[in-house]
C-alpha cells in the first residue's frame, strides 16, 4: 500500500495504477515498506492501486490485486533498514512495478472495492500486532526484573532502588491494562465484526506500541549500555515496536478516528 | 463477564509455552548467528535452517496457523481465544514465524482466504491451500 512519493497515511493519495487491458490488468507503481518482499520464499504480494481514479467517491477508486512475484516488471529495488536492522531474511522492500501484466481473475472482490477489503484486512492484522506486542513487553519486563535483581549500584541492588520499583510497577499496570483493551477489542470483533469494532481496534493500535516502547525504554535503561547492543534483544525489539507506531496506520490517523467517533455522539 | 481463559485456551497456552521454552528461546541465538553467517557469505536473503526446523516441529505438534478463525485451515479459534496465544509467540522475535503466525502473512492470508478465488489460493499456496502453505513469505 505504501508509496514513497505520497503521504500514504491517507490511502486515498495512492498513485499506483491498475488498468484493464483485455484479459489482464496492467500495473504501474513504486511501492515501499513491502514487508517480506526481500524474502526468496515470497510467492505473491497483494497490490493496492487505482482502477477508477475518476470515481467521485474517493473510497471507490482503489482495488486490490494479487501479483505473483515472478511476474515480468516486478523489480525489488532494495531492502529498507529499520533503525539499521535489515530484518533478514524477511526484509522490507522497495519495489518498482513497470507494466506488470496480471490475469484479470487476480483482482480481489471487484473494481473499486480495495478500501472495503482494507477494512477487513487491517482489523485482524492490527490486533495480531497488538497481541504480539504484549508478549514483547512481558519479556522486556521479565528481563528488567532479572537484571535489576542481579546487579548492585551505590550499595543496593538496582531492584531495591525506588525508581526501578516505580518503573516495574508502571510497566505491570501498562501491560495489564493494554491486555484488557486488546481482549475487549478481540471480543467485539468476534461478536460484531471488524467494521463495527473500528474504534476498539484503533484504540489498541495506539495503545499497544506506545506501551511496548515505554517498557522497552525502561528495560534498556535498566540494562545500562548493554541494553542498546544486541546481547539482550531489547534494541531490536524497540526498533520493531517503534515502527508499529507507523505501520498499519500511524498513531495520528487512529487517534483522529477515535476522536471523530467520540465527537459524533455529541453532534446534533 | 468472565475474565478467566477457557480450558481449551489454557491447555494451548501451556503447550505453546512449553514449546517456546524447549525449542524457540534456545534457538534465538542460533537464528541470529545463522543470518550473520549468511550476511558474511554475501547473501542474508535466504531461508534459515533454524526456522525451517522449528516450523516442522510446530506443525507436528499442531501449533500451526492458530490465528486462522476457520477450522478447515486452522485451529478454529476466534480472536479472543487467539489473543493469549499470540502474546506468547510475540515474546520471541522468531516466535510468530515458527507457528506460521507472523506479520504481514496473517493479515494477507486472511484476505486471500476471504476474497481470493480458488485459483488464487492455489497459486499463492504452491498447490496447497494458501492458509496452510502461506501466501507472501513463508512456505
Amino acid at each position: 500500500m505504501t508509496e514513497p512519493a505520497v503521504a500514504s497515511s491517507d490511502a486515498t493519495n495512492i498513485q499506483a495504477r491498475i488498468e484493464r487491458d483485455g484479459d489482464h490488468y496492467v500495473l504501474n507503481a513504486r511501492k515501499w515498506w513491502t514487508s517480506g518482499g526481500n524474502d526468496p520464499r515470497c510467492a505473491v504480494l497483494i497490490f493496492m492501486g487505482k482502477t477508477n481514479p475518476e470515481d467521485p467517491n474517493r473510497h471507490r477508486q482503489q482495488s486490490m490485486i494479487v501479483v505473483p512475484m515472478n511476474t515480468a516488471g516486478v523489480k525489488v529495488v532494495r531492502h529498507l533498514p529499520v533503525f539499521g536492522y535489515d530484518d533478514a531474511p524477511h526484509g522490507h522492500a522497495e519495489i518498482a512495478f513497470e507494466n506488470v501484466r496480471v490475469p484479470k481473475d487476480h483482482l480481489l472482490l471487484g473494481e473499486g472495492r480495495g478500501f472495503e477489503i482494507a477494512q477487513g484486512r487491517l482489523g485482524p492484522g492490527r490486533i495480531h500486532h497488538c497481541m504480539r506486542l504484549i508478549g514483547v513487553a512481558e519479556r522486556a519486563l521479565e528481563k528488567m526484573c532479572r537484571r535489576t535483581l542481579g546487579r548492585v549500584a551505590f550499595g543496593r541492588p538496582i531492584a531495591e532502588q525506588t525508581v526501578t520499583r516505580e518503573r516495574i510497577a508502571d510497566a505491570r499496570i501498562l501491560i495489564d491494562s493494554t491486555r484488557l483493551l486488546v481482549l475487549n477489542a478481540a471480543d467485539k470483533m468476534d461478536r460484531l465484526g471488524n467494521k463495527v469494532s473500528a474504534k476498539e481496534i484503533a484504540m489498541i493500535k495506539v495503545a499497544a506500541p506506545i506501551m511496548a516502547c515505554q517498557i522497552l525504554d525502561w528495560a534498556i535503561q535498566a540494562h545500562g549500555a548493554a541494553g542498546v547492543c544486541d546481547d539482550f534483544g531489547l534494541a531490536q525489539a524497540y526498533a520493531h515496536a517503534r515502527t508499529l507506531r507507523l505501520a498499519d496506520g500511524p498513531d495520528e490517523v487512529h487517534r483522529n478516528q477515535i476522536g471523530k467517533l467520540e465527537l459524533a455522539r455529541y453532534r446534533t | 463477564m468472565d475474565f478467566d481463559y477457557p480450558d481449551r485456551t489454557l491447555a494451548l497456552r501451556n503447550k505453546l509455552s512449553a514449546f517456546m521454552e524447549e525449542f524457540v528461546y534456545p534457538s534465538e541465538e542460533k537464528f541470529f548467528a545463522e543470518v550473520d553467517e549468511n550476511r558474511r557469505q554475501g547473501n542474508a536473503w535466504v531461508a534459515t535452517r533454524v526456522i525451517e526446523e522449528l516450523k516442522k516441529k510446530a506443525r507436528a505438534q499442531e501449533l500451526w496457523n492458530l490465528w486462522l478463525p476457520r477450522s478447515e485451515h486452522g485451529a478454529g479459534l476466534n480472536n479472543l481465544d487467539y489473543a493469549p496465544l499470540c502474546e506468547i509467540m510475540g515474546r520471541s522475535p522468531i516466535g510468530p514465524e515458527t507457528f506460521n503466525c507472523s506479520a504481514p502473512d496473517t493479515g494477507n492470508m486472511e484476505v486471500l482466504v476471504r476474497y481470493g478465488s480458488p485459483q488464487i489460493q492455489e497459486s499463492a499456496g504452491s498447490g496447497r491451500c494458501c492458509a496452510a502453505r502461506s501466501a507472501p513469505v513463508s512456505p
